[in-house]
């Protein structure tokens, strides 16, 4: 696999995590 | 560099997952800590829980288990990726990580120091707190991308050699050098035959030590 594809695919990785971490904290705060 | 294949040729489902999924971790953890600092300097930067007093300010509901869960599991999971990404020689986003965390917190103490949340004037205290934040994420920010404009394959799993031997990771002679070793043998093989004449011999060999093979 390429540089460019494991950084877009841990990017990815990343942001997914982001929005979980939003979940996360607006459920159990919510 | 950044079109050049990386890594193992068929890394397994395993090591892909964790990595992936230990990053992921670690944005959450990072994002869960920035929501919960968020709230705690909403109502004022401090409160406080259990033991023999009452506290006047209690912490909003499920804030301080978010807080302490999330350092400590974005701590422990940052090790799991960076160990991932070594173990499966492919350019991580490690490097980034300890910025994130205090370019983010840094913003919040800057956010509400200009406006705190109580509504009088400049809250110094947490202006110098993010002035100390901003520098302790922007200045390695700063390296980072300096090293990696003028190395680019320096962004291959940046880690110190003393935490390759945890990733599983050999140490002493970096498998990378076995590949320079042997187009080097094959250069001088070619040199002696007669292939490649003395600047041209030169010419590649320096072409192969900077990486450009």
């Amino acid at each position: 696999m390429t540089a460019w594809r494991w950084i877009v695919a841990q990017t990815l990785a990343a942001a997914g995590g982001i929005w979980l971490g939003i979940w996360l904290f607006g459920t159990v705060t919510g | 560099m950044i079109g050049r294949v990386v890594g193992d040729a068929r890394p397994s489902v395993r090591s892909v997952l964790g990595l992936l999924l230990s990053l992921a971790g670690v944005a959450a953890a990072i994002t869960i800590v920035f929501l919960s600092m968020r709230r705690v300097m909403e109502i004022g930067g401090a409160c406080a829980q259990g033991g023999p007093f009452v506290p006047i300010r209690p912490c909003p509901r499920g804030v301080a288990g978010l807080l302490v869960g999330g350092i400590w599991g974005g701590m422990i999971l940052a090790f799991v990726y960076i160990a991932f990404a070594v173990r499966l020689r492919v350019p991580s986003l490690g490097g980034l990580l300890w910025p994130a965390l205090f370019l983010s917190l840094g913003w919040n103490f800057l956010e509400y120091g200009v406006a705190p949340p109580s509504g009088d004037g400049l809250a110094w205290g947490w202006l110098i707190c993010g002035v100390i934040f901003v520098l302790m994420g922007g200045v390695p920010l700063w390296i980072w991308v300096s090293v990696l404009r003028r190395k680019p394959s320096a962004a291959i799993a940046q880690i110190p050699r003393l935490l390759r031997p945890v990733a599983g990771v050999p140490t002493g002679t970096p498998r990378g050098d076995d590949g320079l070793a042997s187009v080097l043998e094959r250069l001088d093989t070619l040199h002696r035959s007669g292939a490649l004449d003395a600047s041209e011999y030169k010419a590649a060999k320096r072409r192969a030590i900077a990486g450009d093979r």
